[in-house]
């Protein structure tokens, strides 16, 4: 199970009427819990180590999951970039409310904004959880590929 | 539907009396499909989309309405030119069902299809990214059967139906079926990386090059010459000072607001 697998159990356990679900595969057990207040939270469990195995680094419980994580600037602070050159909307529709503001906490999965080219309409998904700590284009402004849009505090 | 070719578009689909909007649905419940194709069709939308919050309005029954998903491998083609590709199956199979529209078909960037100068179908592509996972759909809404009354009058560019241009009714099932058709043969192509296998078929249908055009992008107009379109789909437009912009955002003004 790798962590996208662990990204859509999250999603489809905050959309649905489930309060707690565990999954146990390969040695690895998930739970995944939410109370009505929470959006849901993941806890990892640790394979058991085999006796008579050569030790393996002990994994950590999330954030650190083993996946290429976007880059981290100074103390935690997380860019998120533009994929592609477009045009970046910071809600659905013009009058609608944005999908994020600075000092939102997001979790992996969250929508953060719209960058449209072509007609085609791109949400850009936060990977980590963390708060917004800037925005930094303005709504309905060019951008370029790779381009910072968000910068996110892993650590808050 | 007999016509239907495909290996998979369409083959796996669900059909709504009326639902809010097949794109919004088929995003949202992506994870029920692990393939590419799974097709979504509805006799009526409430809250149709179009770009950045636009509606796009339906009269029950009267459209072709659907939306098909994709799971596009990262870096295969640019993200982009699946908005062209989409615009260039429903215009193709147009002129299949009805040859009396071949002639008078044509594609306005990025992938709005016209009859005559009037818009008679509209494509949305949707898609989600995180890191290199993504997913997207494309929406097609195509007006059939509707009458003068039953279209918006308040759309920036002027709007018909294909029975409004043609005494040969057309069957909705068989549009849809080649739609599918050209959709998975034009996916295989992105997915290929062919871009410019995948880029012709739209270029055959494009205005002519030179054509005088006036833009809306990022806020302002920019008037100048049609040159085509770039690789990752951008409208190429040369101004008046011979400057080339390469148009990622925007729309192509209607030549009657050109001037205001």
């Amino acid at each position: 199970m790798d962590i996208r697998e662990i990204q859509r159990l999250i999603k489809l356990v905050e959309r649905s009427q489930v309060s707690e679900f565990e999954i146990e595969e390969k040695g690895l057990r998930i739970r995944i819990s939410k109370n009505s207040s929470h959006s849901a939270q993941t806890v990892i469990y640790a394979p058991p180590m085999p006796t008579g195995m050569p030790a393996l680094p002990t994994p950590e419980p999330s954030p650190s999951l083993p996946v290429e994580l976007p880059a981290v600037t100074k103390a935690g602070v997380v860019e998120v970039k533009s994929p592609m050159v477009g045009t970046f909307y910071s809600a659905l529709a013009p009058d609608a409310e944005p999908y994020v503001r600075v000092g939102d906490h997001v979790e992996p999965g969250r929508v953060l904004c719209i960058v449209e080219a072509m007609k085609l309409m791109n949400e850009i998904e936060a990977e980590i959880a963390g708060t917004i700590v800037e925005i930094v284009p303005g709504n309905a402004q060019p951008v370029e590929f790779g381009q910072v849009l968000f910068r996110v505090d892993t650590s808050r | 539907m007999q016509a239907l070719r495909t290996r998979r578009f369409g083959q796996e689909s669900l059909f709504f009396e009326e639902i809010d909007s097949t794109n919004r649905w088929l995003l949202a419940n992506e994870e029920l499909f692990r393939l590419s194709g799974a097709t979504v069709v509805a006799d009526h939308q409430t809250a149709g989309r179009g770009r950045y919050g636009r509606q796009w309005h339906d009269t029950q029954g009267k459209s072709l309405l659907f939306s098909v998903l994709l799971r596009p491998e990262s870096k295969a083609s640019p993200l982009g030119l699946l908005s062209l590709m989409a615009g260039a199956a429903v215009a193709h199979a147009i002129g299949r069902i009805d040859s009396h529209f071949s002639e008078k078909l044509r594609l306005k960037w990025p992938n709005d299809v016209l009859i005559d100068g009037r818009k008679v179908a509209g494509i949305l592509v949707e898609s989600i990214s995180a890191g290199t996972r993504s997913c997207a759909v494309i929406g097609v809404g195509v007006n059939l059967r509707q009458s003068e009354d039953e279209l918006p009058k308040a759309t920036r560019w002027p709007a018909s139906s294909l029975q409004m241009l043609s005494a040969n009714p057309v069957s909705r099932e068989d549009l849809a079926a080649e739609i599918l058709n050209d959709l998975e043969a034009a996916y295989d192509l992105f997915q290929e990386g062919r871009t410019v296998e995948l880029i012709d078929p739209w270029a055959s249908l494009s205005l002519p090059l030179g054509t005088e055009l006036a833009v809306e992008s990022g806020g302002s107009v920019i008037k100048g010459i049609y040159a085509g379109v770039g690789t990752e789909g951008q409208l190429l437009l040369k101004g008046t000072d011979g400057t080339l912009h390469g148009i990622h955002s925007g729309e192509i003004l209607w030549k009657d607001t050109c001037d205001e």
